[in-house]
């Protein structure tokens, strides 16, 4: 992830800087970024700053590694935003961990994903599950 | 309670819980601040002038001491006003964090299952 942000990152705009509309972007752009088109000209400008800049050089990324954040920006665009607001909150939550657990947590994920759905429930509904 | 003790309390509770506050919100504030009091500014210039327009020691509208007079209650108001902004900014969602959440490693399902914030949970406490 830190290499993607530095790709999507660079000096910050200034505050005048010109953010580009979705009319603007470059065919290529839109291809990579088609998932946020309903939501991009009400994205914060340097975001927009930066997607367009990382959405030029997407193609220099393994294509298995485009496909992810294709996939996470269709996900994203169908969330509600109470749904966006959960996602934040917990994302922001995951960063407070140490860095060690933060590390572990794609592993984590990838574990509890194996689990019998049965068992997911389980966990989703502790109060319930308990006799 | 007088107009030095009211902006006293008003400077410390917009004070309070500032270490808390993120590096992106602490930009967004400053730049609302450098605005609030390059206005405020202006006004005093405005004032000023209106002042020495007549003659120095005020005018039938603004008596001698009307700055004076003025200063609390109008820093009172600032600090009310940048208060008002620093709460509707600390309560805003903060949409700098998409870019984050969009390149994590972790899918966006990893952060909406309850399950798999219990199965950490269950992690944390081995």
């Amino acid at each position: 992830m830190i290499v993607l942000l530095a790709l999507a990152s660079g000096p910050l705009p200034a505050a005048d800087a010109p953010a580009p509309t979705w009319s603007q972007l470059s065919p290529q752009q839109k291809a990579f970024l088609a998932p946020l088109e309903t939501d991009w000209d009400a994205m914060a400008p340097d975001q927009r700053v930066r997607l367009a800049k990382f959405s030029e050089k997407s193609s220099s990324l393994p294509k298995e590694e485009q496909d992810r954040i294709r996939a996470q920006m269709q996900r994203w665009a169908g969330l509600s935003p109470r749904q966006r607001s959960e996602v934040r909150a917990h994302w922001k939550k995951a960063q407070k961990l140490p860095p060690d657990q933060r590390r572990e947590l794609p592993q984590r994920w990838l574990e509890y994903d194996q689990l019998p759905q049965e068992k997911k429930q389980q966990l989703r509904e502790p109060a319930a599950a308990k006799p | 309670m007088n107009e030095n003790e009211l902006g006293t309390r008003l400077a410390r509770s917009l004070e309070a819980g500032l270490d808390q506050i993120e590096p992106s919100v602490l930009r967004r504030l400053a730049v609302i601040r450098e605005t609030a009091v390059g206005r405020m500014r202006a006004a005093e210039t405005v004032g000023s002038l209106l002042v020495a327009g007549a003659g120095g020691r005020g005018s039938m509208f603004r008596p001698p001491g009307f700055r004076r007079r003025m200063l609390w209650p109008a820093l009172a108001l600032v600090a009310g006003l940048v208060g008002i902004w620093y709460w509707q900014l600390a309560t805003a969602p903060a949409e700098g964090e998409e870019l984050e959440i969009l390149f994590d490693e972790l899918p966006l399902d990893a952060y909406m299952d309850k399950g798999f914030d219990q199965w950490l949970h269950s992690f944390s406490q081995r």
